[in-house]
């Protein structure tokens, strides 16, 4: 091998082990994607009046009224504000540190607080789409996390993330996809897949607002593309670390709820 | 002399307002005492509950109380005139009085076929999150039996 061919072969290995390198900083696995949006900052508590839109395949719709309390991501009390036959039932649930949830219902009329069971978290959430897990916090480990790949969601950079839970008959779905933008950690749609793998909803985050330092989702649709029914969420007011006192997050205190709404 | 008669008009007038309102509102008061149980566990059956208490509240002619489970010791308040068990698993609705309709004085009667129509409509509507069927003492064995369980604890 001439000297010249020597050189321009150690240079060309120089140039793959500089790129494969620089490849490998920019790695990043579905798993460490899940990490961050799991990471992002959440206030202390935060105070939301909540407006939900139920509307069913003959476009007729029905429309809810709540006011929630969070604590972090674990608690979080509501109120139903309105229609009528609803008003006054109030909702806590507090997640355990492994991942189950306490759940309790208070029902106005018969002056009655009492016990959810867990396995109602699959079922959902007051009539809309949502189940009460799709709008918890879910345990990272109980998935396995695959980037499908990358590309733009309007506008913004986002990591295409499949997550295939090691109990799909526990999660409800065989598999989720979701949009996540890498600039906020925030996912900005994700698919839900049912038991057969057929989709099944399609959850969409069409507002996403910086509140006093916080991102935070204020307007997201979930459709269910199989039953064509459709629940429209729109967060009308938001407040932040306002100091919730702790009572709201206790069973005893669900019948007190309706009398510590803010006056709007 | 004038000014007494008017005084007395007056008295005379706001007497008979006052016999005349605690008439109207002693009519209109609660009188039938209903004991739900409430065995469900899920959300979806819960808020079912809740509808159909709201829908006897309305009426205006229930003092409704509530349980989570058949009491097992016995009632030291008064006895309740018709007891409304939602079971967990069968997909019922218990109506219990202390005897069958038929035989029942004739305004619990009439509370008790209340209760029938209005859980026959919230349960078996197509609006019902849960549908169930509603059976009374009459049409079912385990009605009957906690009825007599419930008579000789002092629900009843």
């Amino acid at each position: 091998m001439k000297n010249g061919q020597r050189l321009m072969w150690i240079m060309t290995l120089i140039g793959m082990i500089a790129l494969s390198v620089t490849a490998l900083a920019g790695d990043i696995t579905g798993r460490q994607i899940i990490e961050n949006v799991d990471n992002a900052p959440v206030a202390d508590d935060a105070r939301l009046l909540m407006t939900m839109t139920l509307i069913n395949s003959q476009g007729q719709s029905l429309e809810r009224q709540m006011w929630s309390w969070k604590q972090g991501t674990t608690k979080t009390a509501l109120v139903f504000l309105a229609p009528d036959d609803v008003k006054g039932t109030a909702f806590l649930t507090i997640e355990l540190p492994d991942y189950s949830s306490d759940m309790w219902l208070y029902l106005p009329s018969l002056g009655l607080t009492k016990h959810i069971d867990a396995d109602s978290k699959t079922q959902n959430f007051m009539g809309s789409d949502f189940t009460y897990d799709d709008m918890g916090h879910r345990n990272m480990d109980d998935y396995d996390y695959e980037i499908l790949r990358e590309e733009t969601y309007d506008g913004n950079h986002v990591y295409v993330i499949q997550a295939t839970p090691h109990d799909p008959q526990d999660v409800g779905y065989s598999h989720m996809t979701s949009w996540i933008r890498d600039d906020i950690w925030k996912p900005v749609k994700i698919e839900y897949y049912d038991l057969s793998d057929v989709l099944e909803k399609v959850q969409t985050n069409s507002e996403i607002k910086k509140i006093d330092g916080y991102w935070a989702v204020t307007e997201m649709t979930m459709e269910n593309v199989q039953t064509k029914h459709k629940t429209i969420v729109t967060m009308t007011k938001i407040e932040v670390n306002t100091g919730v006192p702790a009572e709201v997050f206790t069973s005893e205190g669900l019948p007190e709820l309706l009398g510590l709404v803010p006056q709007q | 002399m004038k000014k007494q008669r008017g005084l007395f008009t007056t008295v005379a007038v706001l007497a008979l307002i006052t016999v005349i309102g605690v008439g109207v509102f002693g009519d209109t008061a609660p009188q039938v005492r209903l004991l739900v149980i409430d065995r469900t566990h899920g959300i979806q059956s819960s808020l079912q509950i809740e509808l159909f208490a709201k829908a006897i509240v309305g009426t205006g002619r229930f003092r409704i109380h509530a349980l989570t489970d058949i009491p097992m010791d016995k009632n030291t308040g008064e006895p309740y005139d018709i007891v409304v068990i939602i079971p967990s698993i069968v997909e019922q609705v218990w109506i219990v009085t202390a005897d069958v309709p038929s035989r029942l004085p004739q305004p619990r009667a009439q509370a008790f076929h209340t209760v029938e129509a209005i859980a026959d409509k919230m349960y078996g509507g197509q609006r019902s999150l849960d549908p169930r069927d509603v059976v009374g003492v009459t049409d079912d064995l385990f009605p009957a039996l906690y009825s007599g369980f419930l008579v000789r604890n002092g629900w009843l």
